[in-house]
């Protein structure tokens, strides 16, 4: 026998839920191939469910840990605005440095190598920089993780 | 991250029915409470605070379908996540004669991953079809025909089983 979804079918599991179906539903539902079966799932659901109680364990340990991973989230969000604010100041004194050396010429990514390999005041800056992304790299494998199935 | 209080509150009156999902849906294993936990770590981490009671037990079968999602796409569950057959036939047996003689969780096994939890997410916890097509991730229109095919094969499991069983006592 072929039957398409009911549009009652949802008033129709609420009814069993409660434990109250009854009058006008309960007439539908024995016309209705659809609900019937609806109301069926349910109840044997509903029944499966009695009697059967589960064995959680406590809530302490996931309040700790998830204290835990808040706890070092929120170190990491103070280191990487740390290392965020390094970088930015390294980039400004970098291409600060661009514009002014030497004084009155166009900037130009070409003359960057020239001026790198003459200078440590664009020297400087990179290394800050990849020492901030050493830093970030090192932080971020420290930090523990919500489970990684 | 809410407050403690409230997430005892909420783990005292979720925790079991979470951990009954799970195990429906992927069957009963060592897995089923580390995914609970999982879930209820990510309801603390990452749940906004402003969400109702009703919301964050919606949040946390989200996050329950959601790990058990990525488990089945590291072949660490096993089973099909979604049905390959497209219709189920109905035999008429009398639901009050059975009900007492089949085993739920064998009938629930007969069914894909997506379908168990459809089935469990409408009939044991009596959610809607809109709060079923946002826990599973999928559009309400789908979730209401999946569920109806779902239920046909769970019921029509259940009175073969039946069948059986009176045939053999």
């Amino acid at each position: 026998m072929k039957t398409m979804p009911c549009c009652r079918e949802e008033e129709v599991v609420a009814a069993v839920i409660r434990g109250n179906l009854d009058g006008l539903l309960s007439g539908h539902v024995a016309s209705c191939e659809s609900c019937r079966t609806a109301a069926d799932a349910t109840s044997l659901l509903q029944r499966d469910r009695v009697g059967k109680e589960i064995d959680v364990r406590s809530s302490n340990m996931i309040w700790a840990r998830a204290t835990l991973l808040v706890r070092a989230r929120r170190r990491r969000a103070q280191r990487l605005g740390l290392i965020v604010g390094i970088v930015s100041g390294a980039l400004a004194g970098y291409l600060t440095s661009l514009l002014v050396l030497p004084s009155g010429t166009k900037v130009s990514l070409d003359r960057t190598a020239v001026l790198l390999s003459h200078s440590l005041v664009f020297l400087l800056p990179t290394v800050v920089i990849l020492a901030a992304v050493a830093l970030i790299v090192y932080s971020d494998s420290r930090t523990p993780a919500i489970r990684k199935y | 991250m809410i407050d403690r209080s409230r997430f005892e509150s909420i783990y005292r009156e979720t925790s079991s029915k979470v951990t009954r999902y799970v195990g429906s849906v992927i069957g009963w294993c060592s897995q089923v409470e580390d995914i609970t936990q999982e879930a209820y770590l990510r309801l603390l981490t990452s749940a906004p605070d402003r969400l109702s009671d009703r919301q964050l037990k919606s949040y946390l079968f989200t996050t329950a379908t959601n790990i058990v999602r990525d488990l089945w796409r590291h072949g660490a569950v096993t089973g099909d996540w979604m049905p390959l057959d497209r219709e189920n036939t109905i035999h008429t047996v009398s639901m009050e004669t059975v009900a007492e003689k089949i085993d739920v969780s064998k009938a629930l096994e007969s069914l894909s991953i997506m379908q168990r939890s459809l089935v469990w997410l409408a009939y044991a916890e009596g959610y809607s079809h809109r709060e079923i097509a946002e826990i599973t991730g999928i559009r309400e229109k789908s979730a209401k025909v999946l569920l109806f095919r779902a239920r046909q094969k769970f019921i029509s499991r259940i009175q073969g089983d039946s069948a059986l069983t009176e045939r053999n006592s």
